[in-house]
């Protein structure tokens, strides 16, 4: 226990010292301010879901204000639906970071090998899973849950019981993954295997989404929030009565205290607690016995498969050629070497693109995200081809043009703005090869914009193509919405490259069951959302000017032709703009930062 | 062929490298040695165009790193003090990769690409991720990639370190072949035994000053004008090292160590 504690110790000094700089006071309050800024975003956040939340409450407690048992079994059937929302997220997150913590921290060599035991160092790794599990929710989460609170007139003691809820779900989930992981890393034999089994537990995360994108497209097509429908599809879902699932117990501790419900201890708050802890024992028991072989095999790397081409041949002592500095190469028969993608063509750029790409595709999280962000965009197709027909538009048809066009560059600039902004940092520690290489600033923007494109332009081809087939919604034709897409996702793209540019992180390394030692950089994550819900807002503005004009009464006598005009120098205009700054300073700073005068 | 004049590298209050004047001839093998901490690894970056100098000024070839360093890149090899590479690519994309930023002409690239690797012993191994190598087997995979494009100056930081004996041998066979065709090569070592061996010249830093320069002889009446070595002529390079770097230290730490 002191030995977990001392080891606990040391990874809060280094989480508050993360946050801090050494290079002295200017950099200090400049840290200082970034990490407000940083925090005011979270709580605007956090404010916003709270407020919706409550407003939510407040309309359902007005509704069916008159019938108490009513408004309290739809309340735990949302209440329900959000406990599973909290284990939905620890899931798309928290088995990478159990892992991550478990067996990737660069600190478990030192630690192994100093006289403490494994259950202690495992103690205290799935202590800071835990803490990074919980701040990874709980921001997004517990505000949803207070704002039900405020808006159906909870006891305090609610605020505090839900906050026990969550965490001891959290410990629950985090407890039972490093079980699981840890099982998987003793007994799994192959590196390529093991990579398999956690991307089927992360498939799992997936199918939860699946379902939960289907209740909100049924959600969606109750046209608004009908709180009778809503009511009913409540009351159908019968969570509250599965007693025997733990988010179900997450929810009645949450109420355990709240008049009306009559929840008892043995069924809330007793289970949930036993079974959190009890899988924390289990972790530190079963420690002993698994954790030290399988983080042993975690450095393992699966051995290539031998082509055919490939010959192996031994030979006593290897022998210096004198090809090696000389010209002349050709010397006997050398065995046959694949052929690469990267050398179908000489050049740098294509090179860099290439080298990238093939790095981001062995990462098989990426491939979960993806699989992850076409069936959300799908299903969110799906919400808008069946919740609208295209006779509800009316007369509104040209702004629902702009609309649809607009949701769909907004949702392939997510994958592409979070693409452009590690684009530089993905380079980390092997930047020094770039640094040393005669490669123009110019020419590693391009292919690293190139890169930042590539997802977004592909999700914004797929669903652009679905629209027009799956839907009569009113929308462009391809030959206005593609380049218009295209023009959008790269200026977006290249202002997210830009940020990167500025503030690289080479501390991340790209996520992965197996080969990643840290997570994303949040705050980045948190800034290219920004940039693509701004971004596409203000380009979407600008495109749908002619639809929306003569809104304005001084610009209500506007010509149409006229109107369109401005509307596509004003959207070309801000793409050009966009492009131009965010060029000019992402190559002033990688020529900088190539040079060695920046890190 | 390096020529580096006042180089001077201050991190805060610190001077990481000191005013560091040099000159290496082409075909010449130079060993840089010091302390851990001394400013070797500063330097090499600063002559290789990686790390801006505080002041001063480094030629390559009389090209001039900080005016034009994409021509000066396009001259050298270097391989770092820490192999890291792209763990995702095989060993054979990552040369593939290194051939293509240096532009090296596909067929030719792709020969040299397979001697290295056979000479390093990894062509059976070429297809499988670099995550998978380990520390000597990467270390021969940067080297491999550092003489890819048949550089005029290679520098080397600690190119030995994680190599088998056998690697080791092999990379001084190469740098010597490769310093008798006319390449300088500029390499930081903390093997005594190699420098003295292979380096026609050396030159020893400490707190980011070069404190001496020259082949052994000169080494020798470097230390000899120090005047606390009795017999600096039969001397080795282990000896004058220790005494041009802390001779005062060492001698304190065997005096507790021998009771």
């Amino acid at each position: 226990m002191d030995k977990t504690l001392l080891i606990l110790g040391v990874e809060l000094r280094q989480a508050f010292r993360a946050g801090s700089s050494a290079e002295g006071k200017p950099s200090r309050v400049k840290q200082i301010a970034k990490n407000i800024v940083g925090y005011a975003v979270l709580l605007a956040v956090a404010v916003f879901m709270g407020r919706g939340a409550y407003n939510i409450a407040v309309t359902l407690s007005g509704a069916f204000g008159a019938y108490p048992d009513v408004v309290r079994t739809v309340w735990v059937n949302l209440m329900s639906g959000l406990a599973l929302g909290v284990f939905i997220m620890l899931f798309m997150t928290g088995v990478s970071v159990v892992y991550q913590t478990l067996y990737d921290s660069g600190d478990l060599k030192f630690l192994l090998s100093t006289p403490t035991p494994a259950g202690s160092v495992v103690a205290a790794k799935l202590t800071v899973a835990l803490v990074r599990n919980l701040a990874a929710i709980l921001p997004f989460m517990y505000p949803v849950w207070v704002g039900y609170g405020a808006g159906s007139g909870s006891p305090a003691s609610f605020y505090f019981m839900s906050l026990l809820a969550i965490l001891l779900a959290t410990l629950l989930f985090t407890a039972v993954v490093a079980i699981f992981v840890m099982l998987v890393m003793r007994n799994v034999p192959t590196q390529r295997m093991r990579q398999i089994i956690m991307i089927g537990s992360l498939a799992v995360a997936f199918i939860f989404v699946v379902v939960f994108q289907v209740f909100n497209a049924k959600m969606a097509r109750s046209n608004g929030l009908n709180v009778a429908e809503l009511a009913q599809t409540a009351q159908g879902w019968g969570l509250g009565k599965t007693w025997y699932l733990p988010h179900v117990w997450v929810v009645k501790t949450a109420l355990l205290t709240t008049s009306g419900f009559g929840f008892s201890f043995a069924e809330s708050l007793l289970p949930l607690a036993v079974a959190s802890v009890g899988a924390f024992a289990g972790v530190i028991g079963l420690s002993t016995r698994a954790f030290l072989a399988g983080w042993s095999a975690a450095g393992e790397v699966e051995t290539g498969r031998k082509r055919p081409g490939v010959r192996r041949r031994r030979r006593t002592r290897p022998q210096i050629r004198p090809e090696v500095a000389g010209d002349d190469l050709v010397q006997g028969a050398s065995p046959t070497v694949p052929d690469t993608v990267i050398r179908r063509h000489v050049s740098q750029g294509w090179g860099i693109f290439v080298k990238d790409l093939t790095v981001i595709m062995r990462q098989p999280v990426i491939w979960y995200s993806v699989l992850v962000a076409v069936v959300a965009s799908g299903f969110y197709l799906y919400n808008m081809a069946y919740g609208m027909k295209s006779g509800d538009a009316g007369s509104m048809g040209g702004l629902v043009k702009d609309v649809v066009l607009f949701i769909l560059v907004m949702m392939s600039t997510i994958s592409s703005s979070q693409m452009a902004g590690m684009c530089i940092s993905m380079d980390g520690e092997s930047l020094w090869l770039i640094k040393s290489m005669p490669v123009e600033p110019g020419t590693y923007y391009n292919s690293k914009m190139a890169l930042a494109m590539l997802p977004g332009s592909a999700v914004f081809t797929v669903l652009a193509l679905a629209m027009t087939f799956v839907s009569d919604l009113p929308r462009y034709p391809l030959y206005v919405a593609l380049p218009v897409g295209y023009a959008a996702i790269s200026m977006l793209g290249a202002l997210g490259l830009m940020f990167d540019a500025m503030k690289p992180n080479f501390s991340i390394r790209l996520s992965g069951a197996g080969g990643a030692k840290k997570q994303r950089d949040t705050g980045k994550a948190l800034l290219s959302v920004g940039i693509s819900l701004g971004g596409t807002f203000v380009l979407g503005a600008a495109f749908a000017f002619k639809d929306y004009h003569s809104s304005f009464g001084i610009l209500a006598g506007m010509d149409r032709q006229a109107a369109t005009l401005i509307s596509v120098i004003a959207f070309a205009a801000i793409v050009a703009l966009g492009h131009a700054i965010a060029r000019s300073i992402a190559i002033g700073n990688i020529k900088r930062m190539l040079r060695g005068e920046s890190n | 062929m390096i020529k580096t004049y006042g180089l001077t590298k201050r991190f805060g209050d610190t001077f990481a490298v000191d005013n560091l004047d040099l000159s290496v001839g082409a075909g010449e093998i130079f060993g840089f040695l010091g302390p851990n901490g001394a400013g070797k690894t500063t330097s090499i970056n600063m002559m290789i165009g990686i790390l801006m100098p505080t002041a001063g000024r480094v030629e390559l070839a009389d090209i001039d790193v900080a005016e034009d360093p994409i021509s000066a890149k396009s001259i050298i090899g270097y391989v770092p003090d820490q192999p890291n590479v792209y763990e995702k690519l095989t060993a054979w994309e990552f040369l593939m990769f290194v051939a293509n930023l240096h532009e090296v002409e596909r067929g030719r690239a792709e020969k040299k690409a397979r001697n290295l690797l056979e000479m390093f012993e990894l062509i059976d191994r070429a297809d499988e991720q670099l995550g998978g190598y380990s520390h000597g087997m990467r270390q021969k995979v940067v080297i491999a990639s550092a003489l890819l494009h048949e550089p005029r100056i290679l520098f080397m930081d600690e190119p030995t370190v994680g190599l088998d004996p056998t690697s080791a041998r092999l990379v001084k066979d190469i740098l010597r072949e490769l310093a008798s065709e006319g390449v300088t090569v500029f390499m930081s070592t903390h093997i005594l035994e190699i420098a003295e061996r292979m380096c026609d010249r050396v030159g020893i830093i400490q707190k980011g000053r070069l404190l001496a320069v020259g082949n052994m002889d000169d080494l020798r009446q470097a230390a000899a004008a120090k005047g606390a070595m009795k017999h600096p002529e039969a001397s080795t390079l282990e000896d004058l090292f220790i005494e041009l770097t802390g001779g005062s230290d060492y001698a304190e730490v065997s005096r507790y160590l021998e009771g």
